[in-house]
């Protein structure tokens, strides 16, 4: 069989034309990203690049989801159907468990009407699936597609605490900043009666790793120990108050100020496995 | 036609690239998958695609990523256009060369980009540039493959 021999052109004839084309076209996108986030905005380029690659990624995430199961049960097929057996035992017992969980609840909720606590009703939670991870040395985000539509400023967490907020939205999808985020800070406090109030903000790398909080502008003198609880305390009006932060894990006076105190946090969100999280309106 | 088509398998590559599945992640780095796809373009097709691949790659991946888009752009539009003037002189169109310029193509594009914004501190990035170059050498067979089928089925039609 013959193969086809290829001719190629000399290196002047190449269209250097379209290359310089595309050269200018590449500034141009370069000079309306800074602009944009100068004003604090995305740029019509980055704004494409989210609308054309985010479905895609929730169509791979689903398309993963359904390989690993069809992989897992052509595995462990017969562990699989014990497994299902013992997990239908499971959730009878936990039905039954929701049933007495319901009472409570709604003696609860007639307990805090009665104490006039209505305002600390939690707010309306929806699930959203992580589907892309973000992190460069200052800016930690990650991709969310929910089951409705997000807005920025919409609250994040896990089970275990608070993740971060919506900055960018595009139907169900959106960015959200992590508390790890160096641009992020949340009006916080000591869960104690009359616990101190600060900022959490990320810690620098120095402190001790890539996923501590500090809290500081504490008042000098503040009482913070380490074991304490730190949960947002609603000022500022970014995030609700009472979601719960981090824990004190090391306290130290502030290198400018000594009388000045900076509390460091393990956040109980665990940011390295965020696969599935919690989305709530800022006002809900 | 053909430049279509490559816009639709680069956004394909970005995502693929960009939700690689953790368990295929190697202390968590997965390949450069969009640097294989702008060797095989300029590889396939010459300096001008491999020019538009880099300029789409890049926004795309650039865009996702939220970083700078300014080295990601010269990174990437350089590699294109270099591999491209080269393919046929000193590069040969082959699966084998393919795998070993994106192997060599991974830590320059890399460098280029650490120029334009320096990571806090050399071991993650020697680390990360490290395991990434030859992962993606690998992903580059049947990436190569694609856009080369790709490449012959258009430029064959038009």
């Amino acid at each position: 069989m013959s193969r086809v021999r290829r001719t190629y052109p000399p290196r002047y004839e190449y269209g250097w034309g379209p290359i310089a084309l595309m050269a200018v076209v590449a500034i141009a996108v370069t000079v309306a990203q800074h602009r944009a986030r100068n004003g604090g905005d995305l740029s019509l380029p980055e704004r494409a690049a989210h609308a054309a690659v985010w479905p895609v990624q929730s169509a791979l995430v689903r398309g993963g989801d359904v390989l690993e199961d069809v992989a897992t049960a052509a595995w462990r097929g017969r562990a699989l159907v014990r497994e299902n057996q013992e997990l239908r035992r499971r959730v009878a017992e936990l039905e039954a468990e929701k049933l007495w969980m319901k009472t409570y609840y709604h003696e609860n909720r007639d307990l805090k009407r009665k104490l006039g606590w209505d305002g600390l009703e939690s707010p309306d939670w929806t699930a959203a699936r992580v589907i892309d991870w973000a992190s460069g040395p200052q800016r930690k985000s990650i991709t969310i597609e929910a089951n409705r539509e997000l807005e920025p400023g919409n609250i994040v967490k896990t089970d275990a605490g608070l993740v971060g907020r919506v900055i960018e939205a595009e139907g169900r999808r959106g960015e959200v900043i992590l508390l790890l985020d160096a641009r992020s800070a949340v009006a916080a406090k000591i869960l104690r009666a009359d616990g101190d109030h600060g900022m959490v903000y990320p810690a620098p790398e120095a402190a001790g790793g890539e996923q501590v909080l500090m809290l500081s502008k504490l008042r000098p003198g503040a009482d913070v120990r380490v074991g304490d609880a730190v949960i947002s305390s609603g000022l500022g009006g970014v995030y609700p108050k009472g979601l719960p932060i981090g824990v004190v894990e090391r306290v130290e006076s502030s290198p400018v100020e000594a009388v000045s105190i900076i509390a460091y946090l393990r956040p109980y969100a665990d940011f390295d496995h965020l696969n599935f999280v919690r989305v709530a309106r800022k006002g809900e | 036609m053909l430049y279509i088509a490559y816009t639709i398998l680069l956004v394909l590559t970005v995502g693929i690239q960009r939700t690689w599945p953790g368990w295929l992640l190697i202390r968590d780095q997965g390949p450069e998958v969009v640097v294989a796809a702008v060797v095989s373009i300029g590889l396939s097709a010459g300096p001008v695609a491999g020019c538009f691949g880099g300029l789409v790659g890049a926004l795309l991946l650039g865009g996702v990523e939220g970083g700078w888009l300014g080295g990601t752009l010269v990174a990437y539009m350089g590699l294109g256009v270099a591999v491209g003037v080269m393919r046929g002189t000193l590069l040969a169109e082959r699966m084998l060369v393919a795998v070993l310029v994106v192997l060599v193509a991974v830590p320059l594009v890399e460098l280029v980009r650490m120029l334009f914004s320096a990571p806090p501190s050399p071991t993650p990035w020697l680390l990360k540039t490290a395991i990434a170059a030859p992962y993606s050498a690998i992903v580059a067979v049947p990436v190569y493959a694609g856009f080369r089928a790709v490449t012959n089925l258009l430029e064959a039609e038009e």
